[in-house]
């Protein structure tokens, strides 16, 4: 209920800022639109680059512009933040998890987002209406939302762990710069991992990156050899990421300074 | 004899800071070899309080003080020794132990900026499990108390720092703590207000039977709040005993603020006692305390008294007199 409570909070402080969620958003589609229109470009009469149509491209960079509003976020930034500034002091002191609650926080923006950035999602693929074919059953779609899930929980993992690093470093950004960098990577943000040259495709498997962001689009694509093994290793990674965040949380919040009162 | 709700047992607080020393050369250096000193925050301190207390926890910036509120309140983790709240050591972070205690900090902030901060208090509610009935009943209680009928429904950021003071109150003692520690509670507010919450914290405690632990630079909140004092320095404890006790100990003084009729020496005063303050038709002459009324009487038939009056010593001048005994 409290965690409910923090995110219905955020999000009437969200409704104040409407205008601001949609330049961001904005900003957000333009690389993705980029990087279809690159791959458009690449394609040129080709039918397909290792088994990606233009379609595929396009509901793939699509997808993760839009999916990054379901898996994605910042809060290990704004966790980072108020762990240097002390300013966790006053939540550490109830019976309340702060990152869970700068997680909870975040989700306001994001579904507000998420609702802005639909109608312009629908009428771009309106317009791509000829390249975009998708064929799903029910239980890929079902499937599909609980990868989704599966991602999200992996992500916002990781994203804890970005953000509690600040109990060792003063700033967490370029521990976060590494994370974008590694998810571009390994996790399929930038290139699909498909198109990756295949030391990193081997890589990839032994790393969480394409267990947050790639997984649920590949099902989407129906690219997956097996997409319930894959839902498996996303749970699994679930399981370690959990266990690394509570070893890490134990041990900085015993090295907090608590800065400032 | 009753179980201290606070129980300290050589409590060690001591932190590892890098050091740097003056300007770029010092930079370059120090990212190739850093040196660390280290600081004794809190530095083996022991007390016991028991509840219902309302203890003073003072001393000059630096002593310890918050760095121990702290370590009790279960935000920072001690270097070493016990601390035992409620019969909850606090650094286990136990929910049973923090839906009892509070944190009240006059410069840190818990409400939400951009919302009214009955949004806060609604939150607090539901992460103290405060049942709904009881919740509109201590906030009605809380508000008519503070007097916050009517910026309840303003945005946070639009409240004076009184009224956001006022309205912390009511978010930190929602869900009736049994320990209240308070950390600056009045700094930055004016004259009326300090008084207003004074009153309100001795309600409370009156009320509720609640320990109050208060860290302030305000000796009026001391004077007004406080029954106990515990001086702390450098991390040590120096004093720890009644506010009236330390006064007795360390104010041996009174002084005789007298105003005369007409224009007397300073030498012909200097029989009485030790002229503090001289302007001709007035002064401040500090006296023995056993001997006040004698000093005063002989005042009286001495010179010509348009009026006298016999002050105490200043609680700041016991503290520093307290302060300068123990360096």
């Amino acid at each position: 209920m409290k965690y409910l409570r923090t995110f219905l909070l955020a999000l009437q402080v969200e409704f104040s800022s409407r205008i601001n969620i949609f330049g961001w958003f904005l900003c957000s589609l333009i690389p993705s639109l980029l990087l279809i229109l690159v791959w458009f470009a690449i394609l040129g009469e080709r039918e397909s680059i290792s088994g990606f149509t233009k379609g595929d491209f396009a509901v793939y960079y699509l997808f993760i512009t839009m999916g990054w509003y379901i898996v994605g976020g910042t809060f290990g930034i704004s966790t980072g933040r108020k762990i240097k500034n002390g300013m966790i002091n006053t939540t550490l002191l109830k019976p309340y998890n702060v990152v869970l609650g700068q997680c909870l926080e975040e989700q306001a923006w994001k579904a507000i987002s998420f609702f802005l950035a639909l109608p312009i999602m629908v009428f771009i693929v309106f317009l791509l209406r000829d390249n975009i074919s998708i064929h799903l059953s029910f239980g890929h779609i079902l499937l599909l939302i609980v990868s989704l899930i599966l991602g999200g929980i992996n992500f916002a993992l990781i994203q804890g762990l970005v953000g509690i690093s600040a109990f060792w470093i003063t700033e967490v950004w370029p521990v976060d710069h590494l994370r974008v960098i590694l998810l571009s990577l390994f996790g399929g943000l930038l290139v699909p991992l498909a198109l990756m040259p295949s030391a990193v495709r081997a890589l990839s498997d032994f790393l969480p990156f394409k267990y947050m962001f790639y997984v649920p689009v590949s099902i989407l694509l129906s690219k997956n050899s097996n997409p319930y093994l894959d839902a498996g290793i996303q749970l699994l990674y679930i399981g370690i990421l959990f266990g690394i965040y509570t070893l890490v949380w134990s041990r900085g919040i015993k090295k907090y300074e608590a800065i400032g009162i | 004899m009753e179980t201290p709700v606070i129980r300290v047992k050589n409590l060690k607080k001591y932190f590892r800071v890098a050091q740097k020393g003056e300007g770029f050369g010092a930079a370059v250096a120090s990212l190739f070899r850093r040196e660390y000193r280290e600081v004794k925050a809190v530095d083996g301190i022991d007390f016991d309080i028991h509840a219902g207390e309302m203890v003073a926890f003072l001393g000059p910036n630096g002593a310890g003080k918050t760095t121990t509120l702290k370590m009790l309140s279960g935000i920072l983790q001690p270097t070493s020794g016990e601390a035992s709240v409620l019969g909850f050591n606090p650094q286990e972070r136990n929910p049973e132990f923090q839906r009892q205690i509070s944190l009240v900090m006059g410069q840190r902030n818990q409400l939400w900026w951009n919302l009214p901060a009955t949004d806060t208090f609604l939150l607090n509610k539901d992460i103290y499990k405060v049942p709904l009935d009881q919740y509109r009943l201590i906030l009605d209680e809380l508000v008519e108390l503070l007097d916050l009928q009517d910026v309840l429904s303003s945005p946070v950021r639009k409240l004076s720092l009184g009224q956001r003071m006022k309205c912390e109150l009511v978010a930190s003692l929602l869900h009736r703590p049994k320990v209240v520690f308070l950390d600056e509670p009045t700094i930055g507010l004016d004259l009326a207000m300090q008084k207003k919450i004074r009153a309100f914290l001795k309600e409370y405690n009156k009320k509720y039977n609640a320990t109050i632990i208060l860290t302030s630079h305000y000796m009026d909140d001391v004077k007004e709040v406080c029954d106990r004092v515990i001086l702390i320095n450098h991390g040590r404890k120096i004093y720890d005993d009644q506010i009236k006790k330390l006064i007795s100990e360390y104010a041996h003084e009174k002084y005789l603020q007298v105003d005369f009729e007409n224009e007397v020496s300073k030498e012909a005063l200097e029989g009485i006692g030790k002229v503090v303050e001289f302007g001709g038709l007035q002064a401040v002459i500090a006296v023995p305390r056993a001997e006040h009324a004698k000093k005063a009487a002989e005042l009286l038939t001495r010179f010509e008294i348009d009026n006298i009056d016999i002050q105490e010593v200043e609680l700041e001048d016991i503290i520093l007199k307290s302060f300068a005994d123990h360096v």
